[in-house]
């Protein structure tokens, strides 16, 4: 049905290549040190937490044994035209070893979205605030819930009325089988939910850069 | 193809570049590609509006995450819309009728469409896009009646 379909994007993505070439080795220099500050300091917020709380969230996601992480560093190349859309087109895919599901983080290490679609040499990451967005998150210590994008909140549901959640608690969550918590946004608005069950909560991201033109992909 | 509809497509064209590359991210809730279809449907005849609706309703398709052709049928249809409700109607304000009435459509067809009204966000969407309509709209047709007076000298 679109026989151009990649054509626009891959047309995009060369110019953002063009674009990076004048500057490249320097680019690759301060990327690498990017890349190790960013390391640096999620080992970091990983140090912070309990020991004891992270062995029973360990148990509790039968957490296998931790990965070292590594990260891909990626350009936004442009974006999904649509306004009621949060999609970033980044420039880079199959050839560095992007993969659907992967998560990226900006350089402060907030979550910044997910790996939806991949190309040859592009792929589709769609933001946090993406209405179709959704994620398993904890807030504050042990309280789980699922995060879902919007065009005006953010919020968090499914969240058990008995658990203990307070305004500016932490929302973060984990990559699967790397063991350093991703923070997300902190905890802006708590309402009960209409049956009573559950909690709604609004979150404010962290991230809050609406001109992020480099992330980091969690691979 | 004429100077003023060259300019038509050259003004589309940089609009679809703005939506596709989105100099100021998301701090503008607005689709340029689209206030420019509904200003070139304002300022030219069916056919080339048409055509040109057409056009970049399918770039705008194939950019997206979604494989549909949505926004090509969406502009289509307005394009024809608009040229009906100008040639049956010749009030003054017709014109920025038809493009708060676009724009109204334009903003309940896409919340159906994703299935998630955000009420905050098409707020927004309204009074960003009514302000660039009315800047792009006075610069457009002054560069249009510019090009008529310089061929009219020629």
């Amino acid at each position: 049905m679109f026989p151009f379909r990649s054509f626009i994007a891959n047309l995009l993505v060369s110019f953002s290549n063009q674009r990076l070439i004048a500057t490249q080795n320097s680019s690759k220099t301060i990327e690498e040190l990017e890349k190790k500050n960013l390391i640096l300091s999620l080992a970091l917020k990983k140090n912070q937490n309990l020991a004891e709380e992270n062995e029973k969230l360990r148990k509790a996601l039968a957490f296998k044994e931790d990965k070292n992480i590594d990260l891909i560093g990626v350009e936004i190349a442009s974006f999904d035209p649509s306004a009621w859309r949060r999609i970033a087109v980044v420039n880079a895919g199959k050839d560095k070893g992007l993969r659907e599901g992967m998560f990226a983080i900006d350089s402060d290490g907030f979550l910044v979205g997910r790996i939806v679609d991949v190309k040859n040499s592009f792929a589709r990451l769609m933001l946090v605030d993406d209405p179709e967005f959704n994620v398993a998150v904890y807030i504050g210590k042990d309280a789980l819930g699922l995060l879902s994008g919007g065009l005006d909140f953010i919020k968090i549901q499914y969240i058990d009325a008995g658990d203990n959640v307070n305004l500016n608690d932490i929302v973060w969550f984990k990559v699967p089988l790397i063991s350093y918590p991703i923070y997300i946004g902190r905890v802006r608005k708590i309402n009960e939910n209409k049956n009573g069950l559950f909690l709604d909560v609004d979150v404010k991201l962290f991230n809050r850069n609406p001109l992020l033109k480099k992330v980091f992909v969690l691979k | 193809m004429t100077e003023k509809n060259l300019k038509a497509l050259s003004t589309l064209l940089i609009f679809f570049l703005l939506d596709a590359t989105k100099p100021f991210a998301y701090s503008l809730a607005t689709e340029f590609t689209f206030l420019g279809v509904v200003l070139v449907c304002l300022n030219y005849p069916l056919k080339v509006s048409l055509f040109l609706a057409a056009i970049f309703g399918y770039a705008k398709d194939l950019s997206c995450i979604d494989q549909t052709s949505f926004s090509l049928l969406e502009f289509s249809a307005i394009a024809i819309l608009i040229h009906y409700f100008l040639r049956n109607f010749h009030r003054k304000a017709v014109k920025i009728m038809i493009f708060f009435g676009a724009l109204i459509v334009h903003l309940t067809i896409n919340n159906f469409y994703i299935n998630k009204a955000g009420y905050l966000f098409s707020l927004l969407f309204l009074i960003h896009s009514s302000i660039i309509f009315l800047l792009i709209n006075r610069l457009f047709t002054e560069w249009i009646s510019n090009g008529i007076k310089n061929d009219n000298v020629i």
